[in-house]
């Protein structure tokens, strides 16, 4: 078994995710801006504000133009970036002999999608 | 300055973020509201922003995740609706794990197997303690809040306890041959210690035990909205024997994997409120690659003081509170 297409599989794995992380980060930055620098909510920022420090929940419809939705969107594809980085480092481990591994890393993948279809499909 | 220099990406992220507040303040788009001003809207973001940078970085460096300095903190001090506070915690938790991944699987300190393996039982865990966390509001009312801080005031005691008692964690538990589901997975490791200049080799012991326990962490973390990284610490080095500092790395990467699932939940309910996550994940971000390239270096004895005695603070608060909204304080006092 192959000690560097382990530690391939993991760079693969790290890297993948950290660049889609900051890709992540500049949209949720973009958001941000969107948000509060040209009000682009679907509720106004003060009245947010003022609701959630008086403990009460909010229900945000997601409007696709407001600097909301580019914020979630942003956090979405952070998190989503685990899918593709465990998929493209799971190859290499297979063929290394951690076969039993590589199928881990799969049920990881089929969990992540099963809870997102459970949650939003 | 160095860091600043060798990851270029970071310095972009921090001059982006700070112009991007710096024009908020200068547009001033936001009208004065009766409750909140411009000002303190933009100070509310920027001191959020600034406490999460902190936060990730010694969440990496202590290998515990940032939701379990947040939620507590949040929930015990703020009036804020305590499933906004754990969804938020579950970002402050995960991203700093996320960003550190590259960096400490590129150091080898964190094996890629450990993480896959280990995330399994997490991931399910998770899931099942975020969704458990709505049909406890929903059937409980307003005061599943009160009856949350109680109990997660006394599961913070109970984790001040384990990093009190943490003097018999073993740096570098012995090597063994490797047996039953271990033995199965090959789970022979090393990875070279820079402290002590020299390859550290170890053996993972029951995996089995591991497994069961990950599943309680997930649950724990989904539920409160902490993470978890806490005591995925003593379940890789008291459990598995893993080493000290790999399982510190290992915690923070196993962390993000493990709790990716139980975002979705609190997105789905709208409990994930964008304006108050953002600069929490962007400071988890800067902050997690500023500590990820710190952890090889530094004493973490520092850390773990300062934890416990937030911990020990924040739980008894949460006590209080928790009792004081359920009415008890009242009655005793009456």
């Amino acid at each position: 078994m192959s000690q560097d297409s382990l530690r391939q599989s993991g760079v693969i794995y790290g890297v993948t995710i950290y660049w889609f992380t900051i890709a992540g980060a500049v949209i949720v930055l973009l958001g941000s801006f969107l948000a509060l620098g040209l009000g682009w909510t679907v509720m106004p920022v003060n009245e947010q504000l003022s609701q959630l420090l008086q403990g009460k929940p909010l229900s945000l419809s997601n409007s696709i133009t407001s600097g909301d939705m580019l914020i979630q969107l942003g956090l979405g594809l952070s998190v989503f970036s685990i899918v593709p980085a465990i998929l493209l480092g799971v190859p290499r481990l297979w063929r290394s002999g951690y076969r039993l591994v590589a199928l881990c890393g799969c049920a990881n993948v089929l969990l992540l999608i099963g809870a997102f279809g459970f949650c939003f499909l | 300055m160095r860091l600043f220099l060798k990851v270029p990406e970071l310095t972009l992220l921090i001059v982006l973020s700070l112009a991007c507040y710096f024009a908020i303040g200068v547009i001033e788009p936001i009208a004065n509201g009766e409750v909140f001003s411009l000002h303190s809207i933009l100070s509310l973001t920027l001191a959020s922003f600034i406490l999460s940078v902190a936060i990730a970085i010694i969440a990496v460096i202590a290998g515990i995740g940032g939701g379990v300095i947040f939620t507590p903190i949040v929930l015990g001090f703020t009036s804020l609706d305590s499933l906004v506070v754990r969804a938020t915690g579950l970002v402050v938790a995960m991203f700093s794990g996320l960003i550190s991944a590259a960096p400490l699987l590129k150091q080898g300190l964190v094996d890629i197997r450990l993480v896959y393996i280990c995330a399994l039982p997490t991931v399910i865990g998770g899931l099942l303690g975020a969704l458990m966390a709505f049909q406890l509001a929903s059937v409980m009312g307003p005061s599943s809040d009160a009856f949350v801080r109680v109990l997660l005031g006394l599961l913070l005691l109970g984790v001040a306890v384990l990093f009190i008692t943490g003097g018999g964690r073993h740096d570098y538990p012995k090597t063994s041959r490797l047996t039953g589901l271990a033995r199965l997975f090959s789970l022979d490791m090393s990875y070279y210690e820079e402290s002590v200049q020299t390859q550290v080799r170890y053996s993972v012991k029951r995996l089995g035990l591991a497994i069961c326990l990950f599943i309680g962490v997930g649950f724990v973390g989904g539920f409160f909205g902490l993470g978890g990284g806490w005591a995925m610490v003593p379940v890789l080095n008291l459990v598995m024997a893993v080493p000290l500092k790999a399982a510190v790395a290992s915690s923070g990467v196993l962390l993000a994997l493990g709790n990716a699932a139980a975002i979705w939940p609190y997105m789905l309910y709208g409990a994930m409120v964008p304006i108050l996550v953002a600069p929490w994940m962007l400071g988890q971000v800067i902050g997690g690659i500023v500590g990820a390239h710190i952890l090889a270096k530094v004493k973490v004895v520092v850390v773990r003081r300062l934890m416990i005695l937030l911990l020990c603070l924040t739980s008894v608060k949460l006590i209080y509170r928790g009792l004081q909204d359920l009415d008890y304080i009242g009655r005793i006092i009456s």
